[in-house]
């Protein structure tokens, strides 16, 4: 099958080179790109003794300035973190251990070990990392490296989602933030000088800054010539006409983009093409979420295709196609878990679409169409969309979103957007902010005019490792090792309320040590890392004169990632029901089975399995439980701090976590097995535990208090047939209305017959585009292991 | 007011193939027919009954704790049975319902569960958006919804009440004072018409009932099952036809279902033979003949297997 809507976007989709590992490792030919790396070396050495964001503006302008860069054949939208498409950035400044992983692996080319070697070498000492580590207690270091009840290294990984403001951007362009920053920079030194301010500290820090967004966005300026020159330069030498005209054309328009507001739509995806690249790829390792592209841009489509009429929809449509195929082809080095982490995907940009606009009327455009049916095409597994849903939406909109979901690719995934208007309310959001606010990572939101996000937000705790150590006196029954409160025995719980406090300890404490783990990160961040390209691009730095990564100005934008949780309660559930009610058995023989992964003890593991009520059936005795530990678990984030000060909230969502995690997990009272996996999606009902369909699914997630969560994730599959044809349409319709009156925050669907998937076991060369969601972001069926395509076809298929 | 309740096989809450929009489906257990066919044996019955699953079995031995050895013998029906309880099950033995209680898996299980109208129609309301939104509703299958007509009234008039369309899929071969009682609350018969003049399936009486109910203005679905062997001919189905011509402005609509053999395994779980197991699938395609036959009809009012899974 060909993808694409013209020949343009088809050919570019075929010369694609994917940065998505599988198995954990990436394709043939992908190396980790040193020069970048080297660059920023270079220059670091170069300017010793100045101010942070100093250092950080020269050192981007540096690497704007030296990298070797391409265009390739066909392109519309250009910019690559390297001229070579198979390079992959790395950033040792942030850790050093993923650089020592990726020569280790083999990513690291021959010719530039020496260099890496060098690298590594200067950036120790001086990375976050390092900084982190040293101020770690040897017990912390412990729980961090088996990480089995928690995973906080993901500063390790250098994971933020950093982008501008778009409106302000696209409302100015970065020839008239120059003016503004020259005139706080003016009336800021004045001050300093004239004035006998007891703020001063504040006001030499922001000076810097202004200091550095206007060298970083020399850097900016500088690599957008950079573009315009080469075009100029393969225009000459282009024998083809056809080509030739493409390059003058991308040269003209390079002239004012970033420069002015955008002319037009190319303008628009080619501006934020270049700063999703720099941000995310070039001068942090980032996924760049958190754009209402429908809302950012349509200011430009309606001027270009509506007014003017200087392109046409299906000309807008192929501009998008292209800006898509260029972010797929991103990608970053990971650590090793992190690659079995996020089997499939290079990283998680996501676009938001739909929801309302500040004044509470719906926002979707004709725009919106377009970008659906651009994914439609495309068929990308990044970057994915996220709909937020309102049962005022436009018509057409709702239909082409439901038209991309039923070609199988996962996405887009729904969000509800009373649920989140409500919630950022709740945090002290301003309802219009609230209201202009959109999905960042997976599924977390978040408004879109925030500096927030340019932090690194997540943190993942395993709720079911945590509800293992529970019973076992904090002891990890894999490892023997004690990894979190040493607590009284199983045995000795009285009741079913002291099962639950022993999981409330365990949770608290690995929520404590991640979470002060990442404030250690935090830190060094706002101390060694500040963003001065980022900064010029927001409102608010300017403005207050300080840096985008130590700024706060929505509330509380952190989250708890729960791993497990359906499996905490489903064996809580059997703990109060035969331990504690029916007397069934003792606890220390339910412990007892559950430690020798249920040796000889299939009886009782069935009984625990099919003779206890199961969450996602809509049973009140489970969805109680369901209920009461999702608000224990917020309770306890809200009792957590942020270095700022603000409070964490809780999510849900696995990714593929809930497989990585599988060995490290011991067998667990609801029937689970040691090393198998726990449920998958974050609120969705465990492996074939469900059995009254997904309506029952909704009933039984509703009962959670979705408004107290930063976002519950619940997977469904639905075979084709169900949503097929105009009947379909309206039967998914309706399924979304009566989803979003129930109020749950977020659900993805994945739409295959799972006949194709065994037949794509099978014969995988026949299904070599077939894609599918696994829980957050979508990924190539055919390449992944058939250990996960084995989990992911045990979920209860909703088949007719 | 007495609270109606009913045995019931299955729900599905989601439903699109039985009746108009998404449906809230009840499979209420006893028939007045044993079509040789059918795809749901354990709905035929009108009392409880013990399914066996072979395949969910792990031989933990709990069931034959409460059921003494001598009950044990060996079924003449079915020899190749892992389950310790080798005979068919007796479901007016307290001892077997001890053994569905104890078995830690499904092998031993229950084929219905006695559900009320006011539990149901509670469960429906939770999920009335949809029913609403897509002009749906609860439709009563079976089994013949007609032969409990007292619980199949009283959950159509609650539905009636909320506003929600309702469905009935009956093949329409009992007294006609039973179904004219039963269509002050039915909006759309589901109306089987298999043969015209299978005297075993009562087709006659189904004929004449079907009649009637147009006369009354009833609007009407027809279900023709077709069968390989039984009314795969063009005579049968024209005969059929006919009768529906006569009659067209009642007509809501055709479904012609192939046959399929899938319910093999449910046979199994109640030990009992079925005869149609060797019978291969139906392609659908081979129904296009058929459908010509309607050509009264407009084109998209016949439709080819929309409903696979009541026979």
């Amino acid at each position: 099958m060909d993808f694409g809507s013209t020949s343009r976007t088809k050919q570019l989709k075929k010369d694609l080179v994917s940065k998505a590992c599988y198995g954990g490792k990436y394709s043939d030919g992908i190396f980790v790109d040193i020069s970048r790396p080297k660059l920023y070396m270079e220059s670091m050495k170069k300017t010793e003794g100045l101010e942070a964001v100093i250092r950080r503006a020269e050192s981007l302008k540096y690497v704007l300035g030296n990298i070797a860069i391409d265009i390739l054949p066909n392109e519309m939208i250009v910019g690559n973190p390297h001229a070579d498409p198979h390079a992959l950035p790395i950033f040792p400044e942030i850790n050093t251990g993923l650089l020592k992983e990726a020569i280790d692996d083999g990513y690291v080319l021959k010719k530039d070990q020496n260099t890496a070697h060098d690298l590594i070498e200067y950036f120790e000492p001086r990375s976050i990392a390092h900084k982190v580590s040293d101020n770690m207690s040897d017990e912390l270091k412990e729980i961090v490296e088996n990480s089995s009840s928690f995973i906080s290294t993901t500063w390790k990984d250098g994971i933020q989602h950093c982008v501008p403001n778009w409106d302000y951007l696209f409302e100015n362009g970065t020839l008239k933030i120059r003016e503004k920053i020259n005139k706080k920079l003016r009336e800021v030194s004045q001050i300093i000088s004239d004035e006998n301010s007891t703020d001063l500290a504040h006001l030499i820090d922001a000076k810097q800054l202004y200091k550095g967004m206007l060298i970083a966005l020399d850097g900016l300026e500088c690599f957008v010539d950079r573009y315009r020159n080469l075009a100029l330069e393969k225009a000459e030498k282009s024998n083809d006409v056809l080509e030739k005209a493409d390059l003058l054309k991308i040269a003209e328009h390079l002239k004012t983009t970033l420069r002015e507001p955008p002319k037009g739509v190319w303008e628009a995806c080619q501006s934020f093409f270049f700063l999703h690249l720099i941000l995310n790829c070039i001068d942090s390792c980032a996924f760049g979420s958190l754009v209402r592209i429908d809302q950012a841009f349509y200011p430009f489509y309606e001027k270009d295709v509506k007014k003017e009429k200087n392109i046409t929809e299906e000309e807008a449509q192929e501009l998008i196609e292209c800006l898509i195929l260029k972010v797929q082809a991103l990608g970053g080095f990971f650590s090793r878990r992190r690659r079995l982490h996020f089997e499939g995907n290079g990283a998680l940009p996501i676009w938001s679409i739909g929801g309302v606009k500040e004044d509470g009327s719906d926002a979707c455009n004709e725009l919106t169409d377009v970008i659906l049916r651009a994914a439609q095409f495309t068929r990308c597994n990044q970057p994915t969309i996220s709909m937020v849903y309102h049962d005022k939406m436009r018509n057409s909109s709702l239909e082409e979103a439901i038209k991309l979901i039923r070609t199988g690719i996962g996405y887009p995934s729904i969000t509800n957007m009373k649920w989140m208007v409500d919630r950022l309310v709740m945090q002290g959001t301003p309802l219009k902010d609230a209201r202009n606010a959109g999905v960042v990572g997976c599924v977390s939101c978040c408004p879109v005019n925030s500096c927030n996000t340019t932090k690194r937000l997540a943190l993942t705790v395993i709720a079911a490792k945590c509800f293992e150590l529970a019973l076992n006196e904090g002891k990890c029954q894999i490892t023997g090792k004690l990894i979190g409160v040493k607590e009284k025995k199983a045995s000795e719980f009285k009741n079913y309320d002291e099962v639950v406090e022993a999981f409330n300890k365990q949770i608290s404490f690995a929520v404590k040590s991640a979470v002060n783990v990442r404030n250690l990160a935090r830190y060094y961040e706002m101390k060694n890392r500040p963003n001065p390209l980022a900064s010029a691009l927001h409102r608010t730095p300017l403005e207050k004169g300080v840096d985008v990564v130590s700024y706060e100005d929505f509330p509380n934008n952190y989250w708890l990632n729960m791993v497990g949780m359906v499996n905490v309660i489903n064996s809580l559930a059997v703990i109060k029901k035969l331990v504690f009610e029916e007397k069934k058995y003792k606890m220390q023989e339910l412990c007892n089975a559950v430690n020798h992964n249920w040796k000889d003890m299939e009886v009782m593991r069935q009984v625990c399995r099919n003779k206890v009520p199961k969450y996602g059936n809509n049973i009140p005795y489970v969805d109680d439980i369901a209920k009461k530990i999702t608000s224990m678990c917020s309770e306890i984030g809200k009792h957590t701090y942020d270095i700022n000060g603000g409070y964490w909230s809780i999510l849900a969502q696995s990714v593929s976590i809930y497989k990585a995690t599988a060995s490290m997990t011991g067998a667990m009272p609801d029937g689970k097995l040691a090393g198998k996996p726990v449920a998958d999606g974050g609120i969705s009902p465990d492996h074939g535990t469900d059995r009254e369909g997904i309506f029952s699914i909704l009933e039984s997630a509703s009962k959670i208090n979705h408004v107290e969560t930063k976002g519950l994730l619940l997977n469904q599959w639905l075979a084709p047939e169900l949503i097929d044809g105009r009947e379909g349409i309206k039967w998914m319709k309706s399924m979304l209305k009566m989803w979003y009156d129930k109020g749950l925050s977020q659900i993805q669907l994945n739409v295959v017959d799972p006949k194709v998937l065994r037949d794509a076991q099978r014969y995988p060369e026949n299904y070599p585009n077939l894609t599918i969601r696994v829980s957050g972001y979508t990924a190539n069926w055919v390449k992944l292991t058939t250990e996960l395509q084995e989990i992911i076809l045990s979920r209860t298929c909703q088949k007719k | 007011m007495i609270m109606e309740k009913c045995l019931v096989t299955r729900i599905v809450r989601d439903s699109i193939l039985d009746g108009p929009g998404c449906r809230y489906v009840i499979f209420v257990k006893g028939c007045n027919l044993r079509c040789p066919w059918c795809h749901n044996p354990e709905t035929q019955k009108l009392c409880q009954e013990i399914l066996l699953y072979d395949k969910f079995c792990i031989h933990c031995n709990e069931c034959i704790k409460v059921v003494s050895k001598d009950q044990n013998e060996f079924s003449k029906i079915k020899t190749s049975c892992k389950i310790p309880l080798k005979i068919k099950t007796n479901v007016a033995d307290v001892r077997y319902h001890k053994a569905v209680e104890l078995c830690p898996t499904e092998a031993i299980s229950f084929a219905a569960k006695e559900l009320s109208t006011d539990w149901l129609i509670k469960d429906i309301l939770n999920f009335k958006t949809v029913y609403k939104e897509t002009d749906g509703g609860v439709t009563i299958s079976g089994g013949e919804p007609l032969l409990v007509e007292k619980f199949s009234y009283d959950m159509f008039k609650k539905a009636k009440g909320k506003n929600l369309n309702t469905a009935i899929d009956t093949s329409g071969t009992l007294p006609w004072k039973i179904l004219k009682y039963m269509a002050d609350v039915v909006d759309l018969w589901l109306y089987d018409l298999k043969h015209y003049d299978d005297k075993t399936l009562k087709t006659e009486l189904a004929v004449s009932n079907f009649n009637k109910l147009c006369r009354m203005g009833a609007r009407i679905r027809i279900r023709i099952p077709v069968i390989p062997g039984y009314n795969d001919k063009v005579k049968t189905i024209k005969n059929i036809a006919s009768i529906i011509e006569i009659n067209k402005e009642s007509i809501e609509g055709v479904d012609l279902l192939p046959f399929h053999p899938f319910a093999d395994a449910k046979y199994e779980a109640l030990k009992e033979t079925y005869k149609f197991k060797d019978i291969p699938e139906l392609d659908g395609n081979k129904l296009i003949v058929y459908k010509k036959l309607f050509s009264f009809l407009p084109e998209e009012k016949v439709i080819i297997g929309r409903k696979l899974v009541h026979g």
